[in-house]
């Protein structure tokens, strides 16, 4: 609790907080009174302090008593829409690093705290990775409150619940979890708040910290989907599932999560069903021919030539000819290489990573094939298989993955090594729930519902007329004890 | 190893697994020429539903499983699982053989066989491990592979397809009749199998059924109606028809897609010995031990079955006087018709 002498209150507040340096202590006089304003450096707008709450208290009478300052602070005296008593050092402390502005009386023993909140934020703009041809152009920065009023701009209804709560024990990270009241089942929503109020981290930085925590385990798929847009954010609220925002994140995360989602694009809702239905394929297609035409090819060349039509198969053999090393090796090294360039362009400034584009495209892409080192085929279907895996960025990590692991099974045990392997992957995709949803549904278990927006995308006219519904999927049953 | 699986979707993997044994049937044994296949196929569809009806009945009393009802019984128990288990055992192994056959041509060439059931059982292991669930709902993506593979090789056989080489006469050979009935029956464990792992889904046996033996028999009538208007004849001196049609069958993109085929009966094989698996799982969980025990004896299930197909493919004549038995109908008419009341005594019993 606090003291009612408000130097106790400031020794007890600098212990805690060891002194530090952005603690900014102001004592003044106000009605007559001593008081004490503590702010953080950097976190609160220092105009609107100096208007909001530094004029309207030096402009008090000054025959004010503790007690009635106090009163007006609390009361009559608007200083901020967001304003809160104080009753300990402890939530002074967490109020001032929070960006509020906490005023202390000498003799009284309770604060309060204004919500001043100014620190530098980046600008919205565009999402990064989740670009589309028409719609909106807003993505999600890092402070939590532009990201909460971005999601709120789109659904004015009280049906959009929000409810804030901080985890991380050191951080004291900010987050917003979202449900929509009537189309967000209880007992999602229990699930997800207990799995975030047992959150066992200390320190959480970006939304990656909280989405294991919030999924089945799996080595490779997960159950929770993460997105830059507020518009995709809102579409999958929707539908009746939990979205959490975390302070400092551009991403934000939703559960349950489906794999068909993976290949479902914004734009596919503002263009003709039929052309949304052929790019969906189109995603479908690249997904596989990402993770299986170099297995596939390495399968081909080393184990059935005789699938490949002759006049093909002459000019593969040709190629392969003039190689030094067997197709396997020329695809392992080849898609190490395209690993190691794809790494570099992404963490390197956008400058020099075109220069990595070049050496990458056309000198290691040209000079290995006339230096002999590698097939022209092999070349080509690395550099189709490489292209397809960025059609469902989504899955980029685990199309990497997968593709090595059928290269190695096509290349040693061939077609054979590739069914084993697909079968296991298919058992292990299809093991998976988020929240007693099948990750796989509404493909298996099978749901005609369910499917009038998963591969083919029906017209507004029909979607518009029922309501979407996740746990409406057939075979969904909520858990909320599978972390 | 929890949850409730579909009953569409346990449909759909029985069905997979049904025209998994009809592709990988044996040669000339069934497929002669003629139109007295398609009577073959269809009485064989009538006989199922015959043998289904105890399953039907014992499962519609019990409300569950097969075994739901002797689970509180001291004596029957340990008798029928024994039973069922041995049943089930040959089944698995002669998927495994029959799939080492499937392949041993095709895309596993010449390699030793142990490699085969070594990945084969390494893949059957996890699908077992993960349960049925998820071994449903794959068998539900591998059957829409099968069926929009089936698609392609019906429409690229279709400048092929010679109508004149069928001709009215349903019966060639009466005295043969009954016999090709009987063994097209015989390897039906599918049966057995939905009176186990009903227990498991939502639905009703009725319906799985039905869809099931709806669904297998009009997929095997167009293959035979595909093998016997593409090649006439011919069919009756080839080893795997519908194999040798997905050879007939080409993509342009690729010369020939009987590789693709089989990589499919291969899904679909495991998945049969899987459902199997796991059918005993629930028998051994009925009847034997209880819990995570139960789930472990599954697993060795799954290996020993696998084990026995590598001993017969390594000594066929080990398998010779069993596959002759199986051949007879008698080992599927002890697993539908004579289990199931037996259940029903223990059931009365235990309410005593």
């Amino acid at each position: 609790m606090l003291e009612k002498e408000l130097s106790k209150n400031i020794v007890n507040i600098r212990a805690i907080m060891k002194n530090s340096s952005d603690l900014i202590i102001k004592y003044a006089k106000a009605g007559g009174c001593d008081i004490c304003v503590l702010t953080c450096d950097g976190q609160i707008d220092a105009d609107r302090a100096a208007n909001l709450v530094f004029r309207p208290l030096t402009e008090l009478d000054d025959s004010l008593t503790p007690e009635r300052l106090s009163a007006m602070i609390g009361g009559e005296l608007l200083l901020a829409c967001d304003e809160k008593p104080v009753m300990s050092a402890d939530e002074v402390i967490e109020s001032v690093l929070g960006g509020f502005c906490v005023i202390l009386i000498d003799g009284v023993g309770i604060g309060y705290a204004v919500g001043l909140q100014g620190f530098e934020t980046r600008a919205v703009a565009p999402p990064e990775n989740h670009r589309n041809i028409r719609g909106s152009r807003e993505g999600f920065v890092e402070a939590l409150h532009v990201n909460m009023s971005l999601v709120r701009r789109r659904v004015k209804s009280p049906e959009l619940t929000l409810r804030t709560m901080k985890i991380g024990s050191v951080s004291n990270t900010e987050i917003c979890v979202f449900s929509m009241d009537g189309r967000t089942d209880k007992r999602l929503l229990r699930s997800v708040m207990d799995r975030l109020e047992r959150l066992p981290l200390s320190l959480v930085l970006e939304s990656g910290f909280v989405q294991p925590f919030l999924e089945e385990r799996h080595p490779l798929f997960s159950g929770a989907g993460a997105t830059e847009r507020p518009d995709t954010f809102v579409s999958k609220l929707y539908e009746g599932r939990i979205g959490i925002i975390i302070d400092g994140s551009p991403f934000a995360l939703y559960v349950p999560k489906l794999f068909s989602e993976n290949f479902i694009m914004l734009d596919d809702y503002v263009e003709k069903p039929f052309f949304a239905f052929f790019i969906r394929l189109i995603r479908y297609a690249a997904f596989l021919i990402a993770i299986l035409l170099p297995g596939f090819y390495t399968a081909l060349a080393n184990f059935h030539p005789e699938l490949i039509p002759d006049p093909l198969l002459r000019n593969l053999a040709a190629a392969e000819a003039l190689t030094p090393y067997s197709v396997l090796t020329e695809c392992v090294i080849l898609n190490i290489f395209y690993e190691i360039m794809r790494e570099a362009g992404l963490r390197l400034p956008s400058n020099v990573g075109h220069a990595v584009s070049i050496v990458g495209g056309i000198v290691i892409g040209d000079i290995v094939v006339s230096a002999g080192l590698v097939g022209a085929p092999m070349l080509l279907t690395v550099a189709i298989a490489s292209i397809s895996g960025y059609i469902v960025s989504d899955l980029a990590n685990q199309i990497s993955l997968l593709r090595f692991g059928f290269i190695l099974l096509g290349g040693l045990f061939g077609l054979f090594g590739l069914t084993t392997g697909s079968f296991v992957l298919l058992i292990s995709i299809c093991s998976l729930n988020s929240y007693g949803v099948p990750f796989t549904s509404p493909l298996s278990p099978f749901s005609f519902r369910g499917m009038r927006d998963t591969l083919v995308r029906a017209g507004w006219r029909k979607l518009g007329r029922t309501e979407p519904d996740i746990l409406g999927m057939n075979g969904s049953e909520v858990r909320g004890d599978e972390g | 190893m929890r949850g409730k699986t579909g009953s569409r979707e346990l449909a759909a993997a029985l069905a997979v697994s049904r025209i998994f044994a009809e592709a990988a049937s044996l040669p000339n044994e069934y497929h002669t020429y003629g139109m007295q296949r398609f009577t073959v196929i269809l009485l064989s569809f009538v006989l199922t539903v015959v043998l289904f009806l105890p399953l039907y009945f014992v499962m519609k009393r019990s409300g569950g499983g097969l075994f739901a009802s002797v689970s509180g019984n001291r004596v029957l128990p340990g008798f029928l699982g024994a039973l069922f288990s041995v049943y089930l055992l040959y089944s698995a192994a002669e998927t495994g053989l029959r799939a080492h056959y499937y392949t041993s041509g095709t895309i596993f060439d010449a390699a030793p066989s142990e490699y085969f059931y070594v990945f084969v059982g390494a893949a059957l292991l996890f699908a077992v491990y993960k349960g049925t669930e998820p071994t449903v709902r794959a068998a539900v993506i591998t059957a829409g592979l099968f069926a929009a593979f089936m698609l392609i090789i019906t429409l690229s056989l279709i400048p092929d397809i010679d109508t004149d080489r069928l001709y009215p006469a349903l019966i060639d050979d009466p005295e043969s009749l009954p016999a090709q009935v009987l063994r097209e029956t015989a390897r039906n464990c599918e049966l057995p199998v939905l009176a186990v792992l009903i227990g498991r889904t939502d639905g009703k046996s009725g319906r799985v059924f039905a869809a099931y033996a709806g669904v297998s028999c009009f997929v095997v009538l167009l293959m035979t109606f595909l093998g016997t208007t593409v090649f006439g004849e011919l069919v009756s001196r080839l080893d795997l028809p519908f194999y040798s049609l997905s050879s007939t069958a080409d993509i342009t993109v690729l010369h020939r897609i009987n590789g693709i085929d089989v990589m499919l009966w291969v899904m679909a094989a495991i998945i049969r010995l899987a459902l199997i698996a796991l059918a005993f799982r629930e028998t051994a969980a009925a009847c034997f031990v209880r819990g995570r025990a139960a789930d472990i004896a599954a697993l060795v299930f799954a290996a020993a079955s696998v084990g026995l197909a590598e001993l017969f493919t390594a000594y066929p004549a080990l398998s010779e006087p069993l596959y002759r038995l199986w051949g007879t109908c008698l080992p599927l008419v002890a697993a539908t018709v004579l289990i199931p009341p037996l259940t029903l005594i223990g059931k009365r019993r235990e309410r005593a």
